[in-house]
């Protein structure tokens, strides 16, 4: 099943953006030199939304706290997180980027 | 659907299972004393977080140990019959080999057997001189009660060598103390006893390595050592301690270094940590005698994934006390470091001296150093309360200045790095053994060991 | 404070407040769900701000107390009022200021007009005389400065685009708390390319609790503008509660420049718990000067996000522990971007069994390259029942940051004193001036007449007359 988040254009390299699936699930998008990713819009620490944070080499850096996540892996790599951050699988066609989803999709916490 | 990990461990996750009825069999085989002792501290290993210190929490990363399926030895096998003299290497005074649990070499020179210095297996000073033992194993304070993991040797340790040193008596070279581990599935748990008596003065080397002799297989199992150094200094002794840590890529290893400091005495260490894939090291320095003074050199070479996690705690309690500790730590790759340094001059400790310096050099984009050196401060008639840290790259004007001098670049930098790590092996006591640090040292900047890529 | 202004003649009906605000008079006390509804109710307040406080009261539920830094286990959340009305028509009575608070301000030399506002009492027309010609300049150049709660009302999108994006509620136990109650502080709005060309100063702003225990101030500095905000007085606050959490955030767009000031003076029995941070932007530099003299407890730990390159951050904070006090302070520096630069120095003096801890944090993140970073804290213990504590914590994920800390901690030297007193000095003397030499670097970045009150306060504290 594919689920419209937004348009590649809205998000450049070194950039990320957040969207809402049905208005209500934050989906996080991030342009990684050209190549665009979707992780779980909020910290598996802490109730927050990623997008207010800081995009660090090739870590997302969370606001709140400063837990930091491997952008490869979704991989918790500073504390005060443990879990890691889900990576979904996206897909860009048509200028939009689409996520590819079969279920609810997981989120860490 | 999702491309997301399954949660994995914790990084205050210790794998690690210390079996009761491990601790149970030794007990059962020991005599009373030990027996509680062990049973005590296993209690106390059960109910400890590994990161008591609330300033230190953040900093505790476990996740690279892989020890869920390492067991421990069982009981170890007899020492061989001693053979004194013949078996002391060139230049030392004494040695005590491991490989894994079996002793493989255990001798003095006659002139320090004769002056009543004793070297010995821990089972088989517990069989010469209990009284002794007993004072040296048993002792409250031996291990610190707060910390878990130096717990959990002290509840499940099954190989261990002691060395004593009789008032007045001085050596004039040094004790070699080798463990060769590294056996994968396989963890040696391990208590290393020093004991000075008043006036006496001693140097030893310790040195950690690898007992397989070929390169480590990619992908190798774990393994685990655990390893003490439990100092008892007397009224005016003096002792040098240098350690040369170069375990194989696949050991984890915890390290405890605690050491009593009195009347007039004086500790030196030298410490070098090289090997091993995870490194947690705790040293407690305590200057409880008056005019007694501690001097800490360590250095950090990591490379590929390694992370050293290094705690020192320096405690000033007798008055007129020294402590000048420097910690230094060169990072390639993705190494990282944690070096953390407490200083606590307590109200009794008038006319401290204490300095701490932490520095980090980050020779990649993905080293990273973390320096936490910290004062805790209830006696201000000091002669001295500092600490300084810097953490950089390269000093780009010592590069430049080398260059200058027609220095391959390459060459300037490496001169530099081992520039920055020299004032440890300066300080170790032996010639051969200062070459083979060298020759590590250099190894490892030179690229990737062998065998860097296990588990 | 020393500033010197004309006695003006009763001219209030001109500066009329306009004031659409429904005050009550004040919640019962302890804090329940309703407290926060009926605080926002009675504020008249937009919807979204309703639910940001009530998310922010549930998540201040569930934070437990922190068990690091002071020594919270006396504070009773329970016996607390969390809104009262701002002391306008409070008749409070010039008798019932303590002793030692009117005897202070007379060795400060503040005047009793000034005396009265600031110890709660007696008319303010003087101040909203003061308050309103300020206004007036300012609004000609485009600069808002008002409190909190009025700026919710005038400024709604520009409010609301700001507020909480530094300090989110879920940040800390005492964050969420004043997330949930906050009533009064400043919002200051400084529009692009505008230099301020007067110090903000807390007190001139008039229509709610001046000193609220949970005030909540918003500083935004548009880009390439430039302002100096001064907060508190060198006067001990009487505050008729313990418990002060106050939330303050900073936004230096690029290019800006920002100085904040404090000078904090709680009396002795009150919890001082703050959070202060600021984002700088782009090339801006951020400036926080804060100085710590009163209170049971003060955790307080400034700091500053470098989030665009080429940003700055200096923090000079000192700290002044007497008996029974516990000055728990720092400084953070997180860099997120290439460039930046930082600059922490901290200074603390304890005696008389005050405690002193120095907690700051450097960190610099992946990504953030050529960074220039640099800490000093240095400790002066005046006598051996006091305790100083240093925490400094360095975090650095790049190859090519320049970092240094150094840390001295001492008590001052038998041979300086007795120099000094060879020179005729006292011993009280002598220790004064040497103190104030210690304190020196944070002294010269304040304003001329803050300098000569900071300075007599640390003599009145030095001497022991604060008790």
């Amino acid at each position: 099943m594919r689920i419209d988040l937004l348009a590649a254009s809205e998000v450049g390299p070194g950039e990320m953006k957040m969207a809402w699936v049905d208005g209500v699930e934050p989906v996080l998008v991030v342009n990684v030199g050209g190549d665009y990713r979707a992780y779980q819009g909020i910290c598996s620490h802490e109730y927050f939304e990623l997008d207010r944070g800081f995009l660090t080499g090739g870590s997302l850096t969370c606001a709140l706290h400063l837990s930091r996540f491997d952008l490869e892996t979704g991989e918790a790599l500073d504390p005060p997180a443990e879990q890691p951050i889900a990576r979904y699988v996206v897909v860009v066609e048509d200028g939009r980027v689409q996520l590819e989803a079969d279920g609810p999709l997981q989120v860490n916490e | 659907m999702t491309v997301g990990r399954v949660p994995r461990q914790a990084p205050a996750d210790l794998t690690f299972h210390l079996a009761q009825d491990l601790v149970e069999s030794r007990a059962g085989r020991e005599r009373d004393w030990l027996a509680a002792d062990r049973r005590a501290a296993f209690e106390r290993f059960e109910a400890l977080p590994v990161e008591g210190n609330r300033l230190y929490t953040t900093y505790l990363d476990l996740r690279l140990a892989e020890l869920a399926d390492v067991t421990p030895w069982p009981a170890p096998a007899a020492a061989p019959a001693t053979s004194h003299g013949a078996a002391v290497p060139d230049g030392a005074a004494g040695i005590a080999a491991f490989r894994e649990d079996r002793v493989a070499a255990l001798a003095l020179d006659d002139e320090t057997r004769a002056a009543g210095v004793v070297l010995d297996t821990l089972d088989g000073l517990i069989a010469r001189d209990e009284a002794l033992a007993r004072r040296l194993l048993a002792d409250a304070d031996a291990l610190p009660a707060d910390d878990k993991l130096a717990q959990l040797t002290r509840a499940g340790w099954n190989q261990g060598v002691v060395l004593h040193v009789p008032a007045g008596v001085k050596l004039a070279r040094p004790i070699i103390l080798r463990w060769e581990v590294g056996q994968g599935g396989r963890a040696l748990l391990t208590r290393t006893i020093l004991d000075l008596g008043a006036g006496a003065s001693a140097s030893v080397l310790e040195e950690l390595d690898s007992s397989s002799n070929g390169p480590l297989v990619p992908g190798a199992p774990q393994a685990l050592f655990t390893g003490t150094l439990e100092l008892h200094l007397d009224p005016e002794s003096e002792l040098s301690v240098a350690s040369i840590q170069n375990l194989p890529a696949n050991t984890i290893a915890f390290q405890q270094r605690r050491a009593d400091i009195g009347e007039g005495a004086a500790l030196h260490w030298a410490l070098a940590q090289l090997g091993g894939r995870l490194v947690r090291s705790r040293v407690d320095n305590r200057l409880t005698g008056d005019r007694s003074s501690v001097e800490q050199v360590e250095i950090v070479f990591g490379d590929g994934t390694q992370l050293f996690d290094l705690t020192s705690f320096t405690t000033h309690l007798g008055r007129n006390t020294t402590g000048n500790l420097l910690s230094k730590g060169a990072l390639k790759d993705a190494a990282r470091t944690f070096m953390k340094g407490l200083i606590t001059i307590e109200k009794s400790a008038v006319g401290t001296d204490s300095f701490l310096g932490e520095f980090g050099m980050n020779l990649s984009k993905d080293a990273r150093a973390v320096a936490i050196p910290s004062l805790e401060i209830d006696q201000p008639d000091c002669r001295r309360a500092a600490h300084s840290s810097s953490v950089g790259p390269i000093d780009e004007t010592q590069l430049f200045y080398l260059e200058s001098r027609g220095i391959d670049p390459d060459d300037a930098r490496k001169f530099i790095v081992l520039g920055f790590l020299e004032p440890v092996v300066a300080r170790v006591p032996m010639a051969d053994a200062q070459d083979r640090l060298r020759e590590l040292l250099e190894a490892k900047w030179a690229g990737p060991l062998a065998d860097a890529s296990a588990a | 404070m020393t500033t010197t202004r004309e006695i003006v003649s009763d001219r209030r009906d001109e500066y009329a407040f306009h004031d659409d605000i429904d005050y009550l008079a004040q919640t019962k006390r302890g804090l329940t769900r309703e407290t926060v509804e009926e605080i926002s109710r009675f504020k008249d307040e937009p919807d979204w701000m309703l639910q940001f406080r009530l998310r922010a009261y549930e998540h201040f539920l569930k934070r437990p107390m922190p068990t690091w830094g002071g020594n919270l286990l006396d504070i009773d959340l329970d016996k607390i009022v969390y809104y009262r009305k701002p002391s306008a028509g409070e008749e409070k009575s010039w008798d019932d200021v303590p002793e030692k608070i009117k005897a202070t301000f007379e060795k400060l030399g503040i005047p009793e007009a000034e005396r009265k506002f600031l110890a709660g009492v007696g008319a303010q027309y003087d101040s909203e005389v003061v308050y309103h010609s300020v206004r007036e300049e300012l609004s000609k150049i485009g600069v808002v400065f008002m409190g909190t709660d009025q700026a919710l009302k005038d400024y709604p999108d520009l409010f609301r685009q700001y507020f909480a994006t530094v300090v989110p509620p879920e940040d800390n136990k005492f964050a969420a708390l004043n997330s949930a109650v906050w009533s009064g502080g400043s919002f200051v709005y400084v529009p692009k390319g505008v230099e301020v060309p007067l110090p903000l100063q807390a007190y001139f702003r008039i229509n709610g609790e001046n000193t609220g225990q949970f005030e909540r101030t918003l500083i935004i500095v548009d880009e390439g503008a430039k302002v100096h905000y001064i907060e508190g007085c060198t006067a001990p606050i009487y505050a008729t509660d313990s418990l002060h959490a106050a939330v303050v955030e900073v936004v230096a767009l690029p290019g800006s420049k920002v100085r904040y000031t404090t000078i904090q003076n709680w009396s002795n029995d009150v919890y001082n718990l703050v959070t202060k941070r600021a984002h700088a932007h782009t090339n801006s530099t951020v400036e926080w000067i804060d100085a710590n003299t009163g209170s049971r407890l003060t955790m307080k730990y400034p700091a500053i996000y470098l989030r665009g390159e080429g940003a700055t951050a200096d923090i000079i904070s000192v700290a002044v522990a007497g008996k029974g006090q516990h000055q728990d302070t720092g400084a953070k520096a997180i860099h997120l971007a290439k460039n930046t630069r930082s600059r922490i120095v901290s200074k603390s003096v304890s005696k008389d069994g005050g405690r002193a801890t120095y907690r700051g944090s450097l960190k610099v993140m992946p990504g953030a390259t050529n960074v220039v970073a640099s800490v000093r804290c240095d400790a002066l213990m005046l006598d051996d029942i006091s305790r100083s504590d240093t925490y400094p914590y360095i975090d650095i994920q790049e190859d090519d940051t320049t970092m240094t800390h150094e840390a001295v901690v001492g008590k001052i030297s038998a041979d300086q004193i007795f120099y000094l007193m060879s020179r005729g000095l006292t011993e009280n003397e002598a220790q004064n001036l040497i103190v104030q030499g210690f304190l020196e670097v944070f002294t010269k970045e304040l304003p001329m007449e803050y300098a000569i009150e900071f300075n007599r306060l640390v003599k009145l504290e030095m001497e022991g007359s604060l008790g």
